[in-house]
């Protein structure tokens, strides 16, 4: 006897999906718009993908990792300034990195100083905003270049240090130039074209 | 100074693309465990719930089939009574009515008889077509359970339906 083949054919009238696919379409729909802010666990996966690459004389090694703690409170009071220029009294705009909730998501030490890399959300997803140590702008605020992705999505930022002296070290001259993104766990190492040539980078700093 | 650029919602299309795949061979296992009105609940679960899960889902494990019967087995597992319940109606159902297959009832009693375990591999193994390494991936189980479980559960099936057609004969 092949109970298997009598089995096949047992209810297969309940198998016909009707309209049970739509029904699932639809609350997946919604599953997907209710998508939560980005968790812990996905700012820890920001991390550093290289640093210099294009600044001969640079170099950086990761020597310290706090990542994942909040950031300095210095950091979180900052007024965001994404994409637009700061105003006198600044006005929430969704696209800005809500530095409140940064988090600090690597630590590098480069040629021109330590470099932190902070993740925070914005209204649609996560932003890395870095900080070379000691650059400071006007009335001592800080100089954070962020950039900012929809969640989920990998996306990569690339820093140009190369204006104004901090800490002793001329970025006009020396220039510091920065990769930052995030991959997944997976990922050891990623490929950065430059025209025809092309840098394997370790992930570092994550 | 700073250089971003965006490929927004690529993940959440991706699985876009997972729930146009497997969305009939899901729903169809679970409808047919626990009817169309259920197994409709349970498949759009399953999704909702794969997709609050797919960061977790090892790509480099291979095929997504085995994910997501899991994932539905697991819901299942809140509604073997009600399963059972189905299986035991249709071992009542009378083979001269027109509209029953006369396998129906002997089938339904001989899979009420099994443990829900041994239930659960046979039915992935003949309803979903898993092999026996993706049902150890859904049932979370190593491959030698698969072949003792799903060994004793065709053995059992089979002198079930065997005992039904001699009582029958």
């Amino acid at each position: 006897m092949d109970e298997l083949a009598l089995l096949k054919d047992f209810r297969l009238e309940d198998a016909s999906p009707n309209g049970a696919r739509e029904h699932a379409r639809a609350a997946l729909r919604v599953a997907i718009e209710r998508r939560r802010p980005p968790s812990r666990r996905t700012l820890v996966l920001l991390g550093f993908v290289g640093a210099a690459i294009l600044a001969g004389a640079a170099y950086a090694v990761v020597h310290e990792l706090t990542v994942g703690d909040p950031a300095p409170e210095e950091v979180r009071v900052q007024p965001a300034r994404f994409g637009h220029s700061a105003e006198l009294i600044p006005v929430p705009h969704p696209d800005d990195p809500q530095l409140d909730q940064a988090r600090v998501a690597g630590v590098l030490d480069s040629s021109a100083g330590t470099v932190y890399l902070f993740a925070s959300p914005n209204a649609r997803g996560l932003c890395a905003s870095t900080w070379l140590e000691g650059n400071r702008g006007h009335q001592g605020r800080l100089n954070m270049p962020s950039v900012c992705g929809f969640r989920d999505q990998s996306f990569f930022g690339y820093g140009n240090e190369d204006y104004g002296i901090v800490a002793g070290h001329d970025l006009g001259r020396n220039p510091l130039r920065l990769f930052w993104g995030r991959a997944g766990d997976g990922v050891a190492r990623v490929a950065l074209r430059f025209g025809n040539r092309i840098v394997i980078v370790p992930l570092i700093g994550r | 100074m700073v250089l971003g650029e965006s490929k927004g919602g690529v993940r959440a299309e991706a699985f876009g693309d997972l729930f146009e795949r497997h969305f009939d061979a899901i729903y169809s296992y679970l409808a047919r465990r626990v009817g169309p009105d259920l197994g409709r609940d349970l498949a759009s679960e399953t999704f909702t719930r794969a997709f609050a899960a797919r960061k977790r889902y090892d790509a480099l494990r291979g095929d997504e089939r085995p994910w997501l019967f899991g994932i539905a087995n697991n819901l299942l597992r809140r509604h073997y009574r009600d399963e059972e319940r189905r299986l035991r109606a249709f071992a009542q159902l009378d083979v001269r009515r027109d509209d029953v297959w006369p396998n129906e009832p002997r089938l339904a009693d001989a899979l009420a008889a099994l443990s829900r375990e041994e239930r659960d591999v046979l039915l992935l193994f003949a309803w979903a077509d898993l092999a026996y390494d993706e049902i150890a991936v859904a049932l979370g189980v190593p491959v030698g359970t698969v072949r003792s479980r799903l060994h004793r559960a065709r053995a059992q099936f089979r002198a079930a339906l065997e005992k039904e057609e001699a009582l029958d004969g």
